[in-house]
């Protein structure tokens, strides 16, 4: 997460801000081709123009194995990456989304035991230069994940997934396509019959097929492969291909792919021309320009989020441009149990008793932008708990306190609880340490500069320094496989190097064995058991106490249409059906 | 003055050592771990280790440095991996000299970046510079010339505010209003001027006046007082008794005395703004070499850190260096191999 905070002037004063990162979801719709190209049944003057991407982020990846951030997945996925699968577009801001077949004939077909995955890729699928998409193009691609020494950046689902050994420090025995070290033992786990593709598993995966909507899982041709140096070298099966050169910090201009077959695609309509991606601007800029909504800026988005501060200044000048969903991100407080007194089961739950999200919500910019939670899952998955607030949303610092007077610990009890320091969260935390002195803690607040916080939470030094810690994240696609076992696994999480993602030191068989069980379903059976384990944590562990959900606030011009956000599938506008009136 | 302008080359490039040393020093103390910006969110320690080694952070800071210096005097290959280098050529990156290295945020040689950025701050730079100072100077001179009327008050306030006004909101008002609301200039984007040299003044007017309003309030005060001086002394009565002209005296003999506070200023900040001009540079969105080294301390990049500290530093340091053999031709008097 990124922030940025200006100031300004005598009439206009515009904070602004932003946010990015990943996630997953939906509906899926029939094309035919337009006269211009766009592979869609929809009115002829959707077709055509030119879309302008105002961005005041620059983009760190365009190579399809180090995207990770929800931004250059939406794109890369909808303009020049297909994927095996993917998620659909939505008709309206906030739908859900489902699982749908992308350069795959079907969402893939699964083993009894969940440990196989098979897809056949789809015929007449081509790269820009008009050779085909093959099985080998995939296995390939996928195979660049694992060169974690060039290929950096980038989810590490495959690593994770496939059935690869693994050395004694985590790392796989497969060092990926340069290397060549292991080379057998991926042959072995990901396999081509033809346009087949078999996945084989390490452990049971009910939810691969939405794994493999990251761009991480895109095909990539191996001689067009140079390594560091393809990070921006975009080189399509999609709808658009790059015209010239990507500029770092500038941007570039996507073009249609002549290549790209619309009968092959029941995702993309592709309806504009042109799209032109402006990354050299600021988010005062870009916003100021949007509200204003002149000339080309009337067919402009952005994927940047106009932080609360701008939000009166949206709502003013932006007047049904704008829109207002649920970001992919859950907030959360961690209690540490490396600590002695979040050990103890007694302290933890008086701490979670007397967590006052009122006192959140209402400093980070009101109900508007800001929800109370119980649940780590984003509201957006399907797998949402909705776990009840144990002790509604103001916490019951009484309660707590009998709580914590039973823990055995001398009152008041001395805690440490650190957090990512910007002006929002020391507001914040002001306000809940309110609520939990008032149960008997004697809290210190330790705010950490944004650099150094995630490093300082994962570094084994500081196991024992902090009795609770603020912590942020969003499931990288619609599946709380993303979610529970990223941030409280310990098998996978904890090691001599670190706590992982699990920085409390969280580490429970029975909640571990929830969780091997969990990844074995699929569908509505794998949904409730990742709730169970979500509401588990929060009720019956207090290894977690979420917190809230923030909401991402967006704006377009007014030409644009089809400007519908995709919460599921990576919580941005969706450029799948997205069209300029021209 | 061939030996006085070799002993001054020498000092910048010790100079330039000393820096570059400071800030490798200063960047591996910090706590903040740069690998943590390449490795994605979710990040294992392994992960961050394989980031770790592709940076190259895995070396010692010591040998980090003698490669950046080598990179300087013969060049540099990237990734600095050998097996890479014999098995797949392809994927290596060939920075001749002087390598000021490669970028692991933007994907690219530093020379490719500062080639790209250093145009633009130079245009940002040489358009302010001559603005603030025919504004500036001339300002000064008819404040001086009319010390104590409505002339000089007007002058002298109006430059009040150009100098408490900070940049940023000058710039602010600047886009905000004339470019975005009013259309009247171009929301500022860099046109190079070998391109269209109509444009690429049209795109950069705002810029210059938001620098110039702010420097040349400054340098009304300082030709004002200098100016104010000048013409009280002695030599200046003796022209205006023998009847030399008006405009002789103030120009030959009155602002040639102003000139040598005014080049010493001048120079010091022609060379900072040459480094970029980064709150300007930021609000218009213009990516120079301030907006490069802003970038570089927020991603981490040590490479464009340590290559922008290198080039401030140098323009900076060879600007005192114009400054001073400058005095040489505005004032005989100074000798510089002395």
């Amino acid at each position: 997460m990124k922030r940025t905070k200006i100031v300004a002037g005598v009439a206009t004063v515009l904070a602004l801000g932003l946010t990015a990162t990943a996630c997953a979801g939906g509906g899926s719709a029939t094309t035919a081709p337009s006269a211009s190209g766009a592979g869609s049944s929809a009115p002829a003057s959707a077709a055509g123009g030119t879309l302008s991407i105002l961005s005041g982020t620059a983009t760190e990846h365009w190579d399809p194995q180090r995207v990770y951030v929800g931004v250059n997945i939406e794109a890369g996925n909808r303009l020049f990456t297909r994927t095996l699968t993917t998620f659909g577009p939505v008709a309206k801001d906030g739908d859900p989304s489902t699982l749908v077949a992308d350069a795959a004939t079907d969402t893939g077909t699964v083993s009894a035991d969940a440990k196989e995955w098979k897809f056949t890729i789809k015929d007449g699928i081509k790269w820009e230069d008009g050779q085909a998409v093959t099985c080998e193009d995939f296995k390939y691609g996928i195979s660049r994940t694992f060169a974690v020494d060039v290929i950096t950046g980038g989810p590490n689902y495959a690593i994770q997934y496939l059935d690869i050994p693994k050395n004694a420090d985590g790392s796989s025995k497969y060092a990926g396509p340069y290397k060549k070290t292991g080379q057998d033992l991926f042959d072995k786990a990901v396999t081509c019959d033809g346009n087949t593709i078999t996945f084989k598993m390490a452990n049971p995966a009910g939810d691969f097929n939405q794994a493999l909507t990251m761009t991480a899982f895109g095909a990539f041709r191996k001689d067009k492969d140079q390594g560091d140096k393809s990070n921006f070298a975009i080189f399509s099966d999609g709808p658009y291909k790059l015209d010239g050169e990507w500029t770092p910090n500038k941007g570039g201009t996507f073009v249609r792919n002549d290549q790209w077959d619309p009968k092959t695609d029941t995702i993309r309509k592709a309806y504009p021309d042109k799209i032109t991606w402006d990354e050299s601007l600021t988010q005062e800029t870009l916003y100021e320009r949007l509200i204003a909504n002149q000339g080309d800026d009337q067919n402009a988005i952005t994927f940047d989020q106009a932080p609360v501060t701008a939000l009166s200044n949206v709502q003013g000048g932006a007047d049904g441009r704008y829109t207002i969903v649920p970001s992919p991100y859950t907030r959360y407080l961690v209690p540490n149990f490396k600590s002695k007194v979040m050990s103890n089961d007694k302290a933890r739950e008086a701490l979670a008793l007397a967590t006052d999200r009122s006192a959140y919500v209402t400093a980070a910019g009101g109900d508007q932008v800001v929800k109370a939670t119980n649940s780590l899952i984003n509201p957006a998955l399907s797998s949402f708990p909705n776990t009840p607030l144990l002790a509604g949303d103001k916490g019951d610092p009484a309660k707590a306190k009998e709580a914590l007077q039973a823990s055995g610990l001398t009152l008041p009890v001395k805690i440490k609880v650190t957090y990512r320091k910007n002006d929002t969260l020391d507001k914040v935390f002001a306000g809940l340490k309110s609520g939990w002195d008032a149960a008997g803690f004697d809290t210190e607040l330790v705010g950490i500069p944004a650099d150094q916080y995630y490093g300082t939470l994962q570094s084994p030094e500081n196991a024992t320094k902090y009795d609770a810690m603020w912590a942020g994240w969003g499931a990288d696609f619609p599946s709380a496989s993303t979610v529970i076992p990223q941030l409280l696994d310990s098998r996978s999480q904890i090691s001599a190097g670190g706590p992982g993602q699990d920085y409390g030191y969280f580490s429970n068989k029975d909640f571990n064995a929830g969780i091997d069980k969990a990844y074995a379903l699929s569908g509505a059976d794998a949904d409730k058991a990742w709730g169970a384990l979500d509401t588990e944590a929060s009720t019956k562990y207090f290894a977690v106490i979420p917190l809230i959900n923030d909401q991402f606030v967006f704006v377009h011009g007014s030409n644009v249409e089809g400007a519908n956000v995709n919460i599921t599938f990576t919580g941005y506008y969706d450029l799948a059906d997205i069209s300029v009136k021209h | 003055m061939f030996y006085y302008i070799l002993r001054r080359l020498a000092s910048v490039v010790v100079m330039v050592f000393l820096i570059t040393a400071t800030t490798f020093a200063l960047f591996f103390a910090s706590p903040i771990d740069p690998a943590r910006y390449t490795c994605g969110k979710n990040c294992t320690p392994t992960i961050l280790e394989g980031n770790r080694k592709a940076l190259g952070y895995d070396q010692p800071a010591t040998v980090q440095y003698g490669k950046f210096i080598a990179g300087l005097v013969v060049g540099r290959e990237f990734p600095d991996n050998e097996q890479l280098k014999k098995d797949h050529p392809e994927q290596i990156v060939k920075c001749p000299a002087p390598c000021l290295g490669y970028s692991p945020s933007q994907h690219r040689t530093i020379n490719e970046m500062v080639s790209e950025a250093w145009p633009i701050s130079l245009s940002i730079a040489i358009g302010a510079f001559i603005l603030w100072m025919v504004i500036g100077v001339g300002g000064g001179i008819i404040s001086a010339l009319n010390k104590g009327k409505w002339q000089d008050r007007s002058i002298v306030g109006t430059a009040l505010i150009g100098f408490s006004l900070p940049t940023f909101f000058v710039g602010l008002v600047l886009l905000t209003f004339p470019a975005i609301k009013w259309g009247a200039v171009p929301i500022p984007k860099y046109v190079p001027f070998t391109e269209n040299p109509a444009l690429w003044a049209a795109n950069l007017i705002l810029p210059w006046i938001t620098l110039a309003f702010f420097f040349a309030a400054s340098y009304v005060r300082l030709t004002r007082a200098y100016m104010i001086e000048t013409l009280s002394e002695d030599y200046i009565r003796t022209a205006n008794a023998k009847g030399v002209a008006k405009w002789a005296v103030i120009f030959k003999h009155g602002l040639r005395a102003v000139m040598t506070p005014i080049v010493t200023a001048a120079g010091l900040d022609l060379g900072g703004l040459l480094g970029g001009a980064i709150i300007t540079e930021s609000v218009f969105s213009l990516h120079g070499l301030g907006y490069l080294a802003v970038h570089s301390v927020t991603t981490m990049d040590l490479p464009t850190i340590v290559a922008m500290v290198m080039i401030v530093s140098t323009f900076i340091v060879v600007a005192n260096m114009l400054v001073d053999i400058a005095y040489g031709f505005i004032d005989p008097r100074v000798k510089l191999a002395s």
